[in-house]
Protein backbone atom coordinates (compact mmCIF):
# COMPACT_ATOMS: atom_id res chain seq x y z
CA UNK A 1 0.00 0.00 0.00
CA UNK A 2 1.33 3.46 -0.92
CA UNK A 3 1.07 5.83 1.99
CA UNK A 4 1.49 9.59 1.31
CA UNK A 5 1.24 12.61 3.60
CA UNK A 6 1.45 16.16 2.31
CA UNK A 7 1.72 19.71 3.65
CA UNK A 8 2.95 23.26 3.09
CA UNK A 9 6.53 23.60 4.38
CA UNK A 10 6.28 27.34 4.99
CA UNK A 11 4.97 27.09 8.55
CA UNK A 12 8.15 25.18 9.43
CA UNK A 13 10.08 27.92 7.65
CA UNK A 14 8.34 30.65 9.63
CA UNK A 15 9.01 28.78 12.87
CA UNK A 16 12.71 28.58 11.99
CA UNK A 17 13.07 32.26 11.03
CA UNK A 18 11.14 33.52 14.09
CA UNK A 19 13.18 31.29 16.41
CA UNK A 20 16.07 33.73 15.83
CA UNK A 21 14.45 36.70 17.60
CA UNK A 22 13.83 37.10 21.32
CA UNK A 23 10.72 39.22 21.16
CA UNK A 24 7.95 39.93 18.66
CA UNK A 25 5.64 42.93 18.93
CA UNK A 26 2.58 43.02 16.68
CA UNK A 27 1.26 46.54 16.14
CA UNK A 28 -2.41 46.51 15.24
CA UNK A 29 -5.59 48.52 15.03
CA UNK A 30 -9.02 47.75 13.72
CA UNK A 31 -9.39 51.36 12.53
CA UNK A 32 -7.29 52.84 9.77
CA UNK A 33 -5.35 56.08 10.00
CA UNK A 34 -4.55 55.89 13.72
CA UNK A 35 -0.78 55.82 13.20
CA UNK A 36 0.18 52.15 13.39
CA UNK A 37 3.11 52.56 11.04
CA UNK A 38 4.23 55.71 12.82
CA UNK A 39 4.10 54.04 16.23
CA UNK A 40 5.89 50.98 14.78
CA UNK A 41 8.66 53.19 13.43
CA UNK A 42 8.96 55.30 16.61
CA UNK A 43 9.00 52.24 18.84
CA UNK A 44 11.59 50.55 16.63
CA UNK A 45 13.80 53.63 16.55
CA UNK A 46 13.51 54.16 20.32
CA UNK A 47 14.52 50.55 21.00
CA UNK A 48 17.32 50.72 18.44
CA UNK A 49 18.62 53.90 20.10
CA UNK A 50 18.78 51.99 23.35
CA UNK A 51 21.21 49.62 21.67
CA UNK A 52 18.75 46.83 20.87
CA UNK A 53 18.79 45.20 17.43
CA UNK A 54 15.35 45.87 15.93
CA UNK A 55 13.74 44.47 12.80
CA UNK A 56 10.67 46.15 11.32
CA UNK A 57 8.38 44.08 9.10
CA UNK A 58 5.56 45.64 7.07
CA UNK A 59 2.82 43.13 6.23
CA UNK A 60 0.42 45.67 4.75
CA UNK A 61 0.63 44.34 1.20
CA UNK A 62 -2.04 46.70 -0.15
CA UNK A 63 -0.45 49.88 1.18
CA UNK A 64 2.99 49.57 2.75
CA UNK A 65 4.31 52.91 4.10
CA UNK A 66 6.58 51.93 7.00
CA UNK A 67 9.69 52.15 4.78
CA UNK A 68 8.86 55.81 3.99
CA UNK A 69 8.86 56.79 7.65
CA UNK A 70 12.28 55.30 8.35
CA UNK A 71 13.72 56.57 5.07
CA UNK A 72 14.31 53.27 3.27
CA UNK A 73 14.25 53.49 -0.53
CA UNK A 74 11.80 51.44 -2.59
CA UNK A 75 14.53 49.67 -4.55
CA UNK A 76 17.18 48.03 -2.41
CA UNK A 77 19.64 45.20 -2.81
CA UNK A 78 18.93 42.58 -0.17
CA UNK A 79 21.60 40.16 0.92
CA UNK A 80 20.57 36.54 0.34
CA UNK A 81 21.53 34.46 3.35
CA UNK A 82 19.10 31.71 4.41
CA UNK A 83 16.33 33.77 2.84
CA UNK A 84 16.91 37.51 2.70
CA UNK A 85 18.42 39.78 5.31
CA UNK A 86 16.40 42.93 6.03
CA UNK A 87 17.63 46.33 4.81
CA UNK A 88 19.65 48.31 7.33
CA UNK A 89 18.42 51.88 7.89
CA UNK A 90 20.42 52.72 11.01
CA UNK A 91 22.98 51.20 13.34
CA UNK A 92 20.52 48.87 15.07
CA UNK A 93 17.46 49.27 12.86
CA UNK A 94 16.49 47.01 9.95
CA UNK A 95 13.41 46.75 7.77
CA UNK A 96 11.75 44.30 5.38
CA UNK A 97 8.90 45.66 3.27
CA UNK A 98 6.81 44.30 0.37
CA UNK A 99 7.88 47.36 -1.64
CA UNK A 100 11.38 45.87 -1.90
CA UNK A 101 9.81 43.18 -4.11
CA UNK A 102 6.70 44.72 -5.62
CA UNK A 103 7.89 48.32 -6.02
CA UNK A 104 5.84 51.39 -5.24
CA UNK A 105 2.41 49.99 -6.07
CA UNK A 106 -0.63 48.50 -4.37
CA UNK A 107 -0.97 44.75 -4.64
CA UNK A 108 -4.57 43.73 -5.34
CA UNK A 109 -4.56 40.55 -3.25
CA UNK A 110 -7.61 38.47 -2.47
CA UNK A 111 -7.87 36.57 0.82
CA UNK A 112 -5.74 33.49 0.16
CA UNK A 113 -3.12 35.49 -1.68
CA UNK A 114 -2.82 37.88 1.26
CA UNK A 115 -2.23 34.81 3.43
CA UNK A 116 0.31 33.44 0.94
CA UNK A 117 2.19 36.73 0.80
CA UNK A 118 2.33 36.85 4.60
CA UNK A 119 3.59 33.27 4.87
CA UNK A 120 6.17 33.90 2.17
CA UNK A 121 7.64 37.07 3.65
CA UNK A 122 7.83 35.41 7.08
CA UNK A 123 9.51 32.36 5.51
CA UNK A 124 12.19 34.33 3.68
CA UNK A 125 12.90 37.05 6.28
CA UNK A 126 16.16 36.16 8.01
CA UNK A 127 16.20 38.00 11.37
CA UNK A 128 19.47 36.67 12.72
CA UNK A 129 21.23 39.23 14.98
CA UNK A 130 17.84 40.91 15.56
CA UNK A 131 16.57 40.99 19.14
CA UNK A 132 13.09 42.44 18.68
CA UNK A 133 10.90 42.08 15.61
CA UNK A 134 8.09 44.63 15.28
CA UNK A 135 5.35 43.71 12.80
CA UNK A 136 3.23 46.50 11.33
CA UNK A 137 -0.15 45.11 10.27
CA UNK A 138 -2.79 46.58 7.96
CA UNK A 139 -5.93 48.03 9.58
CA UNK A 140 -8.74 45.66 10.44
CA UNK A 141 -9.09 42.10 11.60
CA UNK A 142 -9.12 40.06 8.40
CA UNK A 143 -7.11 37.34 6.68
CA UNK A 144 -3.68 38.88 7.32
CA UNK A 145 -4.22 39.47 11.04
CA UNK A 146 -6.02 36.19 11.70
CA UNK A 147 -3.33 34.18 9.92
CA UNK A 148 -0.54 36.13 11.60
CA UNK A 149 -2.03 35.61 15.08
CA UNK A 150 -2.48 31.89 14.44
CA UNK A 151 1.10 31.57 13.17
CA UNK A 152 2.54 33.49 16.11
CA UNK A 153 0.51 31.51 18.63
CA UNK A 154 1.73 28.23 17.14
CA UNK A 155 5.36 29.17 16.48
CA UNK A 156 6.32 31.99 18.86
CA UNK A 157 3.64 32.24 21.55
CA UNK A 158 5.86 32.94 24.54
CA UNK A 159 7.69 35.84 22.96
CA UNK A 160 4.81 37.56 21.17
CA UNK A 161 3.35 40.85 22.44
CA UNK A 162 0.58 42.90 20.87
CA UNK A 163 0.29 46.66 20.85
CA UNK A 164 -3.05 48.14 19.80
CA UNK A 165 -3.00 51.72 18.55
CA UNK A 166 -5.92 54.12 18.78
CA UNK A 167 -6.53 57.84 18.58
CA UNK A 168 -8.61 59.54 21.32
CA UNK A 169 -11.58 59.51 18.92
CA UNK A 170 -14.53 57.61 20.37
CA UNK A 171 -14.94 55.86 17.01
CA UNK A 172 -11.44 54.42 17.17
CA UNK A 173 -11.80 53.57 20.87
CA UNK A 174 -15.12 51.82 20.27
CA UNK A 175 -13.54 49.83 17.47
CA UNK A 176 -10.74 48.67 19.80
CA UNK A 177 -13.13 47.88 22.65
CA UNK A 178 -14.97 45.54 20.33
CA UNK A 179 -11.95 43.83 18.88
CA UNK A 180 -9.42 43.55 21.71
CA UNK A 181 -11.12 40.62 23.48
CA UNK A 182 -10.96 38.73 20.20
CA UNK A 183 -7.31 39.65 19.67
CA UNK A 184 -6.55 38.49 23.22
CA UNK A 185 -8.24 35.16 22.58
CA UNK A 186 -6.48 34.66 19.24
CA UNK A 187 -3.03 35.53 20.55
CA UNK A 188 -3.43 34.15 24.08
CA UNK A 189 -2.02 37.48 25.22
CA UNK A 190 -3.61 40.62 26.62
CA UNK A 191 -2.77 43.44 24.20
CA UNK A 192 -1.44 46.76 25.45
CA UNK A 193 -2.87 50.01 24.14
CA UNK A 194 -1.11 53.15 22.94
CA UNK A 195 -3.22 56.26 22.47
CA UNK A 196 -1.73 58.18 19.58
CA UNK A 197 -2.28 61.79 18.46
CA UNK A 198 -3.62 62.64 21.91
CA UNK A 199 -4.41 66.20 23.00
CA UNK A 200 -2.73 67.73 26.09
CA UNK A 201 -5.78 66.96 28.27
CA UNK A 202 -6.05 63.25 27.44
CA UNK A 203 -6.42 61.33 30.70
CA UNK A 204 -7.97 57.88 30.35
CA UNK A 205 -5.70 55.02 31.38
CA UNK A 206 -7.95 52.22 30.19
CA UNK A 207 -9.73 51.21 27.01
CA UNK A 208 -12.35 48.84 28.32
CA UNK A 209 -10.41 46.39 30.48
CA UNK A 210 -7.15 47.02 28.63
CA UNK A 211 -4.41 49.19 30.13
CA UNK A 212 -3.13 52.20 28.25
CA UNK A 213 0.62 51.59 28.18
CA UNK A 214 1.37 55.00 26.82
CA UNK A 215 0.06 58.23 25.40
CA UNK A 216 1.73 59.83 22.40
CA UNK A 217 0.82 63.49 21.92
CA UNK A 218 -0.27 64.93 18.61
CA UNK A 219 2.84 66.31 16.98
CA UNK A 220 2.52 68.34 13.78
CA UNK A 221 6.29 68.30 13.26
CA UNK A 222 6.21 64.54 12.68
CA UNK A 223 4.87 64.93 9.15
CA UNK A 224 7.94 66.88 8.11
CA UNK A 225 10.22 64.40 9.82
CA UNK A 226 9.03 61.46 7.70
CA UNK A 227 11.98 59.85 5.98
CA UNK A 228 14.64 61.26 8.32
CA UNK A 229 15.55 59.39 11.50
CA UNK A 230 17.47 62.41 12.78
CA UNK A 231 14.44 64.66 12.41
CA UNK A 232 12.19 62.02 14.00
CA UNK A 233 14.50 61.91 17.01
CA UNK A 234 13.81 65.61 17.57
CA UNK A 235 10.00 65.25 17.67
CA UNK A 236 7.84 65.23 20.80
CA UNK A 237 6.26 62.00 19.57
CA UNK A 238 9.66 60.29 19.65
CA UNK A 239 10.26 61.57 23.22
CA UNK A 240 6.85 60.27 24.24
CA UNK A 241 7.54 56.82 22.79
CA UNK A 242 11.03 56.77 24.33
CA UNK A 243 9.32 57.40 27.68
CA UNK A 244 7.03 54.38 27.37
CA UNK A 245 9.22 51.94 25.49
CA UNK A 246 10.43 50.14 28.62
CA UNK A 247 6.93 49.53 29.90
CA UNK A 248 5.86 48.17 26.51
CA UNK A 249 8.80 45.83 26.09
CA UNK A 250 8.99 44.66 29.70
CA UNK A 251 5.46 43.22 29.82
CA UNK B 1 20.34 31.95 -0.61
CA UNK B 2 16.55 31.90 -0.72
CA UNK B 3 16.76 28.24 -1.84
CA UNK B 4 18.61 27.36 1.37
CA UNK B 5 15.75 28.72 3.53
CA UNK B 6 13.17 26.84 1.48
CA UNK B 7 15.18 23.61 1.57
CA UNK B 8 15.48 23.88 5.35
CA UNK B 9 11.72 24.44 5.68
CA UNK B 10 11.04 21.50 3.33
CA UNK B 11 13.22 19.10 5.30
CA UNK B 12 11.88 20.25 8.70
CA UNK B 13 8.36 19.75 7.39
CA UNK B 14 9.27 16.35 5.89
CA UNK B 15 10.58 15.26 9.29
CA UNK B 16 7.26 16.20 10.91
CA UNK B 17 5.27 14.48 8.16
CA UNK B 18 7.39 11.34 8.38
CA UNK B 19 6.35 10.94 12.03
CA UNK B 20 2.68 10.92 11.01
CA UNK B 21 3.18 8.48 8.15
CA UNK B 22 2.79 5.29 10.17
CA UNK B 23 5.24 3.47 7.90
CA UNK B 24 8.90 3.91 7.07
CA UNK B 25 9.39 6.93 4.79
CA UNK B 26 10.89 6.12 1.40
CA UNK B 27 10.62 9.27 -0.66
CA UNK B 28 10.26 13.02 -0.09
CA UNK B 29 8.58 14.64 -3.05
CA UNK B 30 8.73 18.43 -3.36
CA UNK B 31 6.23 20.07 -5.68
CA UNK B 32 7.51 23.50 -6.71
CA UNK B 33 5.29 26.06 -8.42
CA UNK B 34 7.24 27.71 -11.22
CA UNK B 35 6.15 31.12 -9.94
CA UNK B 36 8.70 30.66 -7.19
CA UNK B 37 11.44 30.93 -9.87
CA UNK B 38 13.57 28.66 -7.81
CA UNK B 39 16.92 27.32 -8.97
CA UNK B 40 15.96 23.64 -8.80
CA UNK B 41 19.54 22.40 -8.92
CA UNK B 42 20.51 24.55 -5.93
CA UNK B 43 17.32 23.64 -4.07
CA UNK B 44 17.96 19.93 -4.74
CA UNK B 45 21.50 20.17 -3.43
CA UNK B 46 20.38 21.88 -0.19
CA UNK B 47 17.57 19.33 0.28
CA UNK B 48 20.01 16.46 -0.29
CA UNK B 49 22.43 17.87 2.33
CA UNK B 50 19.72 18.49 4.95
CA UNK B 51 17.84 15.27 4.26
CA UNK B 52 20.95 13.14 4.71
CA UNK B 53 21.02 14.08 8.40
CA UNK B 54 17.29 14.42 9.06
CA UNK B 55 15.98 11.31 7.29
CA UNK B 56 18.95 9.12 6.34
CA UNK B 57 18.37 6.79 3.43
CA UNK B 58 15.26 8.60 2.19
CA UNK B 59 15.32 9.65 -1.47
CA UNK B 60 13.89 12.90 -2.79
CA UNK B 61 12.48 14.14 -6.06
CA UNK B 62 11.39 17.59 -7.22
CA UNK B 63 8.45 18.08 -9.55
CA UNK B 64 7.36 21.41 -10.99
CA UNK B 65 3.96 22.93 -11.68
CA UNK B 66 3.52 25.62 -14.36
CA UNK B 67 1.65 28.77 -13.31
CA UNK B 68 -1.96 29.24 -14.36
CA UNK B 69 -3.60 32.62 -13.67
CA UNK B 70 -7.23 33.70 -13.77
CA UNK B 71 -8.47 37.25 -14.21
CA UNK B 72 -11.12 37.97 -11.59
CA UNK B 73 -12.56 40.80 -13.69
CA UNK B 74 -13.15 39.11 -17.06
CA UNK B 75 -12.66 35.44 -16.15
CA UNK B 76 -9.86 34.76 -18.66
CA UNK B 77 -7.56 31.94 -17.58
CA UNK B 78 -4.08 31.42 -19.00
CA UNK B 79 -0.74 29.77 -18.46
CA UNK B 80 1.96 32.30 -17.67
CA UNK B 81 5.20 31.77 -19.55
CA UNK B 82 7.87 32.71 -17.00
CA UNK B 83 10.37 33.27 -19.83
CA UNK B 84 8.38 36.31 -20.99
CA UNK B 85 9.05 38.13 -17.71
CA UNK B 86 11.81 40.68 -17.28
CA UNK B 87 14.71 39.29 -15.15
CA UNK B 88 14.10 41.94 -12.44
CA UNK B 89 10.43 40.93 -12.26
CA UNK B 90 11.40 37.26 -12.05
CA UNK B 91 13.77 38.15 -9.22
CA UNK B 92 11.02 40.01 -7.32
CA UNK B 93 8.54 37.16 -7.83
CA UNK B 94 11.22 34.70 -6.75
CA UNK B 95 11.17 36.27 -3.28
CA UNK B 96 7.50 37.19 -3.07
CA UNK B 97 5.31 35.45 -5.71
CA UNK B 98 2.43 37.85 -4.92
CA UNK B 99 4.61 40.64 -6.32
CA UNK B 100 3.41 39.40 -9.72
CA UNK B 101 0.29 41.51 -9.13
CA UNK B 102 2.50 44.56 -9.55
CA UNK B 103 3.86 43.45 -12.91
CA UNK B 104 1.46 41.02 -14.65
CA UNK B 105 -1.82 42.08 -16.24
CA UNK B 106 -4.65 40.13 -17.80
CA UNK B 107 -3.82 39.84 -21.52
CA UNK B 108 -7.49 40.35 -22.40
CA UNK B 109 -8.74 43.22 -20.20
CA UNK B 110 -5.52 44.55 -18.60
CA UNK B 111 -6.66 44.04 -15.02
CA UNK B 112 -4.20 43.24 -12.21
CA UNK B 113 -7.02 41.62 -10.19
CA UNK B 114 -5.69 38.11 -10.76
CA UNK B 115 -5.77 34.83 -8.91
CA UNK B 116 -3.07 32.22 -9.15
CA UNK B 117 -4.97 29.02 -9.90
CA UNK B 118 -1.90 26.75 -9.90
CA UNK B 119 1.85 26.91 -9.84
CA UNK B 120 2.46 29.22 -6.90
CA UNK B 121 3.17 27.10 -3.92
CA UNK B 122 5.61 24.58 -2.58
CA UNK B 123 4.25 21.34 -1.17
CA UNK B 124 6.03 18.50 0.53
CA UNK B 125 4.81 14.93 0.14
CA UNK B 126 6.33 12.10 2.08
CA UNK B 127 5.76 8.66 0.54
CA UNK B 128 5.89 5.54 2.69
Amino acid sequence: MVNIVESDPRVSGVEYQLSKVEKIIVVLSTKGGVGKSTITALLGLALADKGIGVGLLDVDFANPTLHMIVGAPTHVELEEVMGVKPYRVDENLYILSPVFFAGDTSLPLRGQEDVDALLEILTIGNWEDINTLIIDTPPGLGDTQLTLFKLLRSTAKDKTRALAVTTPSQLSIKSLERSLPLVEQLLSYKPLVVVNMAGPDYLSRHIGEYAVAGVVRYDASLEEAIGSLDKIRKTKAYSDVMGIVDSIVRV
Amino acid sequence: MHEAAIALAVVREAEKLAKTLGTKPKLVEVVVGELQSIDLEVLGEYIRMNLREALPGVEYKITTEPPVLRCEQCGYEWRLDMNTLDPDVKEAIHFLPEALHAYVKCPVCGSRDLTVVRGREIRVRVHG
